[in-house]
């Protein structure tokens, strides 16, 4: 009997010893790369890493597996990922919530126990109401929160909701805001006339713009977007909001400098490919591809100006 | 309609699509028969897979793998009694009863027809009834979410067991655990104790497998095994006879429409439509106190409920751009990644993708039914497996599975922990299934009722308001009404001296 | 084997869900009702309601089972039930093992202590404990693609 435990785990042990796969920074990547996605499978962050994978494969050399570790708002996996080991094969997409949780205490992790490599996405807000909604501009709809405070409905996709925070703390207003559990439920909320408005990526709601189901008011942006010119920007109303949603890859804060730049590289190089490119256009996902210096930036400025918002709420 | 719809078929007929659907239907099927791996797994992992296709091909293996996981799930759930999906949870209740009778074939051929039927219908309502589907889901808010909610949890006291008080007891516990996690509505953490796994709740899988397959290994392990060839249990091979079938097949019928409607509002998924058509179904039984003891309109209504939220989740998806579950969420990401947004564009814009996907549905439950019915003298054959071995693949299955769910050893955590609770809850005769059911439909319920109030600004006037909500709450009384009757019939048939 | 004559399963299980309901009301109580928005019920309000019911629930058993002297019967019970609790350790033990030397070794291995712990003394069962753990494996790991611990020990 004992002879065939140990000749069971002698199998076993044998087996294994194709696990082993010595890393360096000389032969990365030397074997598959994981890529953690905070959120589920075939939701926008998901569809955007699966499409960056795809398209940046060919350029590092391994193939890249995607790993949706869900939870926490995104902060269950990208904790996951500032804690796995620094080796570049455990790189993990990063998304607006790694600058806002950590702030409100929902997540361990943040933008210090990360190295940032590549931003890919950056998506504008957009305001949207049913087509038949009694609101035509955006205007009317702060106008009347001015003299109904707290009253208008607002389908919020997150709780907290930084755009509609964003709005009400620069014009000194209240909604009601009724929490939904993302964006297609806002959306139908929204459609289905039991709330006045909502705000969300464009890409959520580009069918039912399409279809005419619902109508965009403004878009809390820079500028105007390429694809719907004809909607004004809240700057342009009058209205200093600017926020969106963004996403990009990150490694531990403790990976060599030597692997981030090889992965730097070939996620720049996935960006330009006419695949992806033409990928997100038609999701009408927004690229905004910017180096690990001036991402690394660009998460601080977020950062702060979240900040502002979290500590008013 | 009719040409297009024809043409779909040719184009689905293709040796090419037709061999994707049948590889779709049966890994689905084996997926959802694996505790651990969901509809909504299944689909996600065939995901990648699929951008290297076109689109009527990728809908194809993703059709087929949604309709075959649904029904998968039930395999397990009446042979082994541990659901293989969240969707299966009702099938258990009396499926297991049927196959501890003897009658492991009747139970899963009942099972996969069922299920035919409501993906049947359910497809037929897509094609025929969108608009009409639409915008009966469009009238969903808070307050019909929350009233169906509570209709479903009418029974929670009654689904199985002989004694109300230990029913309710194993209910609210359900209902606790479901209040763990970031307040739905405010993200105030409640009862995370600062851990981050648990702010999204306990995941459902992790509890299934816990409650069901890990504490049934404890409880069975209480044995040695004398005989190590010793079969778990013995059975005819048996299906349904005709007459059975008359019996059974209104409340499918009835099962296949509500689960319909239920899978076109967005955000109620099969696992609520399995439970809201068992509660149905046992509220307008003639003979309600057979429900839990092997009732086959029980199994039906489980079955053909959650099979017919397949065509339902593809309404609103179609129609307004907004899936009806997770799975349309997926399906939704697919087509983004196709280039194509999902939305009554579609119609206009590529009717031919349309009519594929109408016409791999239908044909995804033909081979559904078709494998399905080949299949159960293979999976019969998995009650016939030793006791012995059973014993530790499921053990050992389980727990992977629960691993696999969100690659998370915190999950396995979760679902030993419900092992032991649920060996315990055996121990002194406290019924696991009310857990099971308040988990799914208490946070809905919660969640419902605040953002409601909100919406009335703290009036609770959307009670008698609304017209669908005043439907569900006459349902719901005469759900209670039938749980008392039950009561009584079963104290008056047994001595006064056992529990209420 | 020893007759256990500790006290009643049933009355510790129940003192256990009481303390466990009671505890959750009080944590209900204190969960903060944030400032923004118009809350009319706070998040304790529906776990409180809960708790409560439980706590009514729980002491009408426990008063039935008094009435009927089910808890504290002289009845000699069952020998204490071991081979669930060696059960229990197996799995949590499989666990930490899947996470120290990988998927493949830790269920060859737990499973063959399950088959050992059930009693089988046949050595032909035990070839069940590889194939059905590379199978297993197989499945999961190449056809579905998911993620199996390959072991910290070996990375």
């Amino acid at each position: 009997m004992k002879m065939k435990f140990k000749a069971a785990v002698g199998i076993a042990l044998l087996s294994l010893s194709s696990a082993f796969a010595f890393a360096s920074a000389d032969n990365y990547p030397a074997r598959n790369v994981r890529l953690i996605v905070p959120f589920g499978a075939g939701g926008g962050t998901d569809a955007v890493a699966r499409a960056l994978a795809k398209y940046a494969e060919p350029h590092l050399g391994q193939p890249i597996a995607i790993m949706n570790r869900t939870g926490g708002a995104g902060g269950v996996g990208m904790t996951a990922g500032a804690n796995s080991r620094p080796d570049g094969y455990t790189i993990t997409m990063v998304t607006r919530e790694l600058a806002s949780l950590p702030k409100m205490g929902l997540m361990q992790a943040d933008s210090e126990d990360f190295k940032m490599v590549r931003l890919v996405n950056l998506d504008p807000a957009i305001v949207t109401v049913r087509a038949d909604s009694q609101y035509t501009t955006m205007a009317e709809i702060i106008d009347e929160a001015k003299k109904n405070p707290g009253r208008i409905q607002f389908a919020s996709t997150a709780k907290p909701n930084f755009y509609i925070l964003a709005i009400e703390q620069n014009q000194n207003v209240t909604f009601n805001q009724i929490p939904f559990n993302g964006a297609s439920e806002a959306t139908t909320a929204v459609m289905g006339g039991h709330v006045a408005f909502t705000i969300t990526g464009p890409g959520e709601v580009k069918a039912q713009l399409d279809s005419g189901q619902l109508k965009p008011l403004a878009v809390l942006a820079e500028n105007r977007l390429s694809s719907m010119p004809d909607v004004p920007t809240m700057k342009e109303l009058d209205y200093d909001v600017v926020s969106g949603t963004w996403r990009g890859i990150a490694v531990p804060s403790r990976t060599p400098d030597a692997i981030v730049d090889k992965l730097e590289d070939a996620f720049a190089k996935a960006v330009k490919e006419e695949g992806f490119v033409s990928f997100m256009e038609k999701g009408n996902f927004f690229i905004e591809d910017k180096s690990s210096e001036s991402f690394t930036q660009f998460i601080a400025e977020d950062t702060q100006s979240l900040n502002t918002i979290i500590e008013k709420m | 309609m009719f040409e297009l719809l024809l043409q779909g078929l040719q184009s689905t007929l293709q040796p090419g699509i037709f061999l994707l659907l049948l590889a779709g239907v049966t890994g689905g099927i084996i997926i959802g028969s694996l505790p651990g791996l969901t509809a909504t797994m299944g689909v996600a992992i065939m995901l990648p897979f699929t951008f290297g296709m076109g689109p009527n091909a990728s809908l194809a293996i993703l059709i087929g793998v949604y309709v075959g996981a649904i029904y998968g799930g039930s395999i397990p759930a009446i042979l082994l009694r541990t659901p293989g999906t969240p969707a299966s949870a009702a099938t258990a209740l009396d499926g297991h009863q049927l196959v501890q009778q003897g009658h492991a074939a009747k139970a899963l051929s009942i099972s996969v027809v069922c299920s035919f039927m409501g993906g049947l219908i359910s497809t037929i309502m897509l094609i025929t009834l969108s608009p009409m589907l639409a915008g009966f889901a469009l009238k969903f808010s808070a307050p019909e979410y929350f009233m169906l909610a509570v209709f479903g949890l009418t029974i929670i006291g009654s689904i199985s067991s002989k004694s109300l008080v230990k029913g309710l007891i194993s209910g609210f516990i359900g209902l606790a655990i479901a209040c763990i996690g970031l307040d739905p509505i405010t993200s105030t953490p409640r009862y995370t104790f600062g851990i981050m796994e648990l702010y999204n709740g306990l995941s459902i899988i992790p509890v299934l497998i816990g409650l069901f397959a890990i504490s049934e290994c404890l409880l069975q392990s209480e044995q040695i095994v004398k005989e190590a060839s010793q079969k778990a249990l013995t059975f005819s091979h048996k299906l349904f006879s005709y007459p059975e079938f008359r019996k059974f097949f209104p409340s499918a019928l009835k099962s296949s429409l509500m689960g319909t409607c239920i899978g076109a509002v967005p955000g109620a998924g099969a696992d609520i439509a399995a439970f809201v058509c068992y509660n149905e179904a046992r509220r307008s039984s003639k003979n309600p106190e057979n429900f839990g003891k092997g009732a086959l309109e029980g199994i039906a209504a489980a079955e053909s409920g959650n099979n017919g939220v397949t065509g339902g989740a593809l309404v609103p998806l179609l129609t307004l751009g907004v899936p009806g579950d997770a799975v349309a969420a997926i399906l939704l990401g697919a087509l983004t990644i196709q280039g194509i947004a999902p939305g009554p564009m579609l119609f206009q814009n590529s009717p031919d993708i349309v009519y594929g996907l109408f016409s791999s549905m239908l044909v995804a439950n033909i081979l559904m039914l078709i494998v399905g019915l080949a299949g159960i003298k293979i999976f019969c054959r998995i009650v016939e497996i030793p006791k012995a071995l059973i014993i530790p693949m499921i053990a050992l299955l389980s727990v992977v599975g629960a691993y696999s769910m969100n690659n998370s050893m915190f999950d396995v955590a979760v679902a030993l922990a419900f092992g032991l609770l649920g060996y315990l809850l055996t121990k002194i005769e406290i019924p696991l299934s009310p857990i099971v059911l308040a988990v799914i439909l208490g946070p809905m319920a919660e969640t419902n009722l605040r953002k409601s109030l909100m919406m009335y600004e703290g009036s609770w006037s959307f009670l008698y308001d609304r017209p669908i909500v005043l439907i569900f709450v006459l349902l719901s009384a005469l759900s209670l009404y039938s749980t008392w009757r039950i009561k009584r019939r079963i104290q008056s048939n047994t001595s006064p001296q056992l529990a209420v | 084997m020893e007759k256990f004559k500790g006290p009643q399963l049933t009355i510790v299980l129940y003192s256990f869900l009481f303390i466990f309901a009671l505890s959750f009301f009080y944590l209900a109580t204190t969960f903060p009702i944030p400032t923004i928005g118009n809350h009319t019920l706070g998040p304790g309000f529906y776990p409180s309601l809960i708790s409560a019911a439980l706590i009514v629930l729980i002491t009408t058993q426990v008063v039935f089972d008094l009435k009927q002297n089910k808890l504290f019967s002289r009845k000699a019970r069952k020998s204490f039930p071991w081979r669930p609790v060696w059960m229990f350790s197996i799995l949590a033990g499989y666990a930490v093992a899947m996470y120290l030397i990988g998927y493949l070794a830790a269920t060859i291995l737990c499973f063959a202590l399950i088959l050992f712990m059930l009693g089988i003394r046949n050595w032909l069962w035990y070839l069940a404990a590889p194939i059905f753990s590379y199978g297993l494996n197989v499945v999961f790991a190449d056809i579905f693609l998911v993620f199996l611990p390959s072991g910290l020990l070996f990375q």
